[in-house]
């Protein structure tokens, strides 16, 4: 994944299925191979119970058990034109539901930094269009133990934090985000 | 927003509405956001984190 991408929604695939909702869209991607592979963008169908309009955003081929892989890993041909399509299919759902917060899972701190840096290179064309924050958890040291073996950390007592992304934020791969979301800007 | 990115999520849409099935697939997992975030007040405190952010 180090191709670099440009996002450009004038420069989208066309949409093979779409649902009325806008939550379920498909459309074709074409591998260096050659080979032709049918791409899901699947906006969750229910917001976490505690977060009423935070929802997920998951792409990538179906696997054998009918489920959407997001973490396989694809040598497209055009990434620039795969990114654009899925950001315009999230661009077109938030513009229907405008108070929603679509939010993407860096399933590794590889594929995080991808994202990261994606959306740093297209900052001035994203920030048309969208807030753009990316999310870190810290887990709380409860106390330190007696010996070295006694394991301080606290995982019941996560702080998830947000960060507003900007054109000039720098942050190196080790302390990546884990999360990413986005929301649409206010229209200017 | 360019008028034709516009137009052209607004035909989108229009395709949604009238030609759009009504599927349902399910992903690998749940996002890890709503993993780490089990009560209210983490949760108030996340949304607050985000607005001001």
């Amino acid at each position: 994944m180090a191709a670099r991408i440009k996002i450009d929604f004038d420069n989208v695939y066309d949409f093979e299925d779409i649902s009325p909702d806008l939550k379920l869209s498909s459309f074709i991607t074409r591998l260096e191979n050659g080979d032709e592979l049918p791409l899901k963008v699947k906006i969750s169908n229910y917001a976490h119970e505690l977060l009423p309009s935070v929802y997920n955003l998951a792409f990538g081929p179906l696997n054998k058990q009918g489920r959407i892989d997001d973490r396989v890993a694809l040598a497209h041909e055009d990434y620039s034109m795969v990114f654009s399509t899925i950001l315009f299919s999230a661009f077109a759902y938030l513009e229907q539901n405008r108070d929603h917060y679509l939010g993407i899972d860096g399933s590794d701190n590889t594929r995080a930094y991808f994202y990261f840096r994606a959306m740093i290179r297209n900052f001035d064309y994203l920030d048309r269009y969208f807030n753009m924050y990316g999310i870190k958890y810290f887990v709380r040291i409860s106390r330190f133990g007696r010996t070295q073996y006694d394991n301080p950390f606290d995982f019941e007592d996560i702080m998830s934090q947000a960060y507003k992304i900007t054109a000039d934020h720098r942050i190196s791969q080790d302390y990546m985000y884990n999360y990413f979301i986005f929301n649409l800007r206010d229209k200017r | 927003m360019k008028e034709t990115i516009h137009n052209r999520v607004m035909a989108l849409v229009k395709k949604a509405r009238e030609q759009g099935k009504k599927q349902d697939i399910k992903t690998v997992s749940s996002s890890s956001l709503h993993q780490v975030i089990k009560t209210k007040e983490q949760a108030d405190r996340f949304m607050k984190s985000l607005k001001e952010a």
